[in-house]
């Protein structure tokens, strides 16, 4: 795994904790969706996702 | 009127959403059509005229972290971003791409009096499927599966539009008179579908040698490695290689203007279906020509599971036909009008499982299931399916929540093992599994009432393989069954009796449903005596149980049903 790809890793785990205690705190507020969003985004760069597969791990 | 349209995906789908651009201007003369792509695929719009384009900026938006780990940067960065569009209130967003990310940037993007197509998220975040074409994708496109219908038509279905002719073609059509060369994409846009170098060179070699026509080679820079060692290898100065030289949009122009393009499935073969022309492509597992395969109006497809496993000569001789408006000269899949799909030239099509979609989806009528393992999953699908609505049944008395708990997760958990087995089957599950998904947020009895109707839904289309004859005729068949198996149980070779062993266990568990014995002893005691046999492979005693207590029973039971029959005849 390449310096980017890591960071990207440790980035998409802290980013999923801390989502997680925004949705459970205050609900899917609009920055929750932002996050997830960037979440998403992220884990996209790590599987190499062409997106169309990657659309059945939703939910 | 305000539309975007969400693609997120790479050169390839941007093509093939081209027609549904092109029929969402025509349909709604004067919108603004704002298109939202990744800025890398972004010259795959070039010459698309009258759109506002959005260069979704990835790189920029994970920068912060990669550079400074910083999380809020990257956050920033994408709220920077989505604010203006955000600000635009479309009217109508069109989501193309299918994946988690995109799902969230709908969402975002929308405004409470936008119209939504696609993936989105309802208001507690779980995944939302508002359009049934959304929910066909879902459950039925991708690799291994068994859809047939293209991802421009599903593009165009999403967006709710009717595709015609002139939206495939933006640019006027080059005739065929006027048309010249053959062009090769020797890449893919992964190397796992792609023709290898060697396989390349052979089958050009031959083909400059036999062909008039310039062959040019294109493809992108990180091809041009592998293009230029083709080149040299093949020594031909008919081959012209402009691998990495050429821009999108001149790619776009010599694609059009060609007599035959070859290649792997990957954006020239999509660029092919915007200019008309005749495509050959190779196609393997790793893709379903079916929903990205060519569209153009002469396309034949060359498939082999491993494409390394097709040979040059059957490439060559399949590039020559075409040249020469010839018919098919190999095992292939052939297209010859836009609207047409492919039809199979010397190839043995098997279409139990896409006929099962257009049943499940167009009301078209159910396929005869062909096979004892078709049946066999089939009937395992009902009975789940039965054992999932008693339990829900149950779910109100407390006391047993937590067991009928249980046995759901244990249903839900064997479902989608059944088609690992079956893969035939497939789509009955998946349609199931994506109905289930779309149940919206209610109320815990909304919920369980949603859930029923579902798995209510499922029991209808699974019971229509359901074979149950008479009572009588079914303890025949075990009869037939179980005479067929003992011989070869006590071969001690449960190989050879693996079929129709199944189907004897099937049959006796269907007959358990109808009755409470067999002989002198219980339905459960039986089932469970053939069980621990099985696990002890005890292929003797197994013989003998079937041998001499299920035949002698059966016997037993069928000369009291009939003696039933026959004194209700005299009484009548």
């Amino acid at each position: 795994m390449s310096v980017s790809e890591d960071k990207l890793k440790v980035a998409l785990e802290r980013l999923e904790l801390s989502t997680q205690k925004i949705v459970k705190t205050r609900g899917y507020t609009g920055e929750a969706k932002s996050l997830k969003a960037l979440e998403e985004i992220l884990r996209e760069q790590l599987i190499h996702a062409n997106t169309r597969p990657s659309a059945r791990t939703i939910r | 009127m305000r539309i975007l349209v969400l693609q997120l995906a790479r050169f390839g789908d941007i093509y093939q959403s081209w027609p549904t651009l092109r029929a969402l201007q025509r349909k709604h003369p004067g919108c603004e059509l704002h298109v939202l792509v990744r800025a890398r695929f972004v010259a795959a719009l070039t010459g698309f005229p009258g759109i506002h384009v959005h260069q979704f900026p990835t790189a920029e938006i994970l920068r912060p972290i990669v550079e400074n780990d910083s999380q809020d940067g990257a956050h920033q960065a994408l709220c920077d971003f989505l604010a203006p569009v955000v600000a635009l209130k479309f009217d109508l967003v069109v989501n193309l791409s299918f994946s988690p990310a995109s799902s969230y940037l709908t969402d975002i993007l929308t405004t409470s009096h936008t119209q939504v197509r696609g993936y989105s998220r309802t208001e507690d975040g779980h995944l939302a499927i508002a359009d049934d074409t959304s929910a066909y994708f879902y459950a039925q496109v991708g690799v291994g599966k068994f859809n047939r219908y293209h991802v421009t038509e599903i593009f165009a279905a999403v967006a709710e539009v009717e595709l015609c002719e002139s939206d495939y073609h933006i640019q006027p059509i080059v005739t065929e008179g006027e048309r010249q060369g053959v062009i090769v994409h020797l890449g893919a846009s992964t190397g796992d579908k792609a023709y290898s170098p060697e396989l390349w060179v052979q089958a050009l070699r031959e083909l400059s040698a036999q062909c008039s026509q310039p062959i040019c080679l294109v493809g992108s820079a990180g091809e041009k490695a592998m293009a230029d060692t083709v080149a040299a290898q093949i020594g031909s100065a008919n081959v012209k290689n402009l691998v990495g030289v050429t821009t999108l949009d001149e790619l776009f122009k010599q694609i059009a203007s060609a007599k035959l393009l070859i290649g792997a499935d990957s954006a020239p073969m999509h660029i092919a279906a915007l200019t008309a022309t005749p495509v050959l492509n190779l196609s393997c597992a790793r893709v379903n020509f079916w929903e990205t395969g060519p569209r153009s109006s002469q396309a034949r497809v060359l498939y082999s599971e491993d494409l390394q496993n097709l040979s040059p000569q059957t490439l060559t001789s399949e590039a020559l036909a075409m040249l020469n408006g010839e018919g098919p000269k190999n095992p292939c899949w052939v297209r010859d009008a836009k609207t047409d799909t492919y039809v199979a030239h010397g190839i043995q099509d098997d279409l139990f499982a896409w006929r099962l979609i257009e049943a499940l989806y167009t009301g078209a009528p159910y396929p005869p299931a062909e096979s004892a393992a078709d049946i066999l999953a089939f009937q395992r699908l009902y009975e789940l399916t039965e054992l999932a609505l008693h339990q829900m049944d149950r779910w109100n008395d407390k006391s047993a929540q937590t067991t009928v708990a249980l046995i759901l997760q244990q249903v839900d958990a064997i479902l989608i093992e059944i088609p690992k087995l079956n893969p035939r089957v497939g789509p009955m599950v998946e349609w199931f599994q994506t109905q289930r998904v779309r149940i919206p947020q209610g109320s815990n009895a909304e919920t369980l009432q949603r859930t029923r109707d579902t798995f209510q839904d499922f029991l209808w289309v699974t019971k229509v393989y359901r074979q149950f004859g008479t009572f009588n005729q079914e303890i025949q068949k075990a009869i037939g069954l179980c005479r067929e198996c003992a011989p070869e149980l006590r071969e001690c070779d449960p190989g050879i009796v693996q079929s129709s062993f199944q189907a004897l266990i099937s049959t006796l568990q269907e007959i358990a449903r109808h009755s409470t014995k067999v002989g002198n002893e219980s339905w459960s005691s039986v089932l469970k005596e053939i069980g621990e046999n099985l696990e002890r492979r005890d292929f003797i005693a197994l013989a003998d149980l079937v041998q001499w207590k299920l035949i002698p029973a059966f016997e037993l039971q069928l000369k009291a049903n009939e003696q039933e029959t026959l004194s209700q005849d005299v009484i009548s």
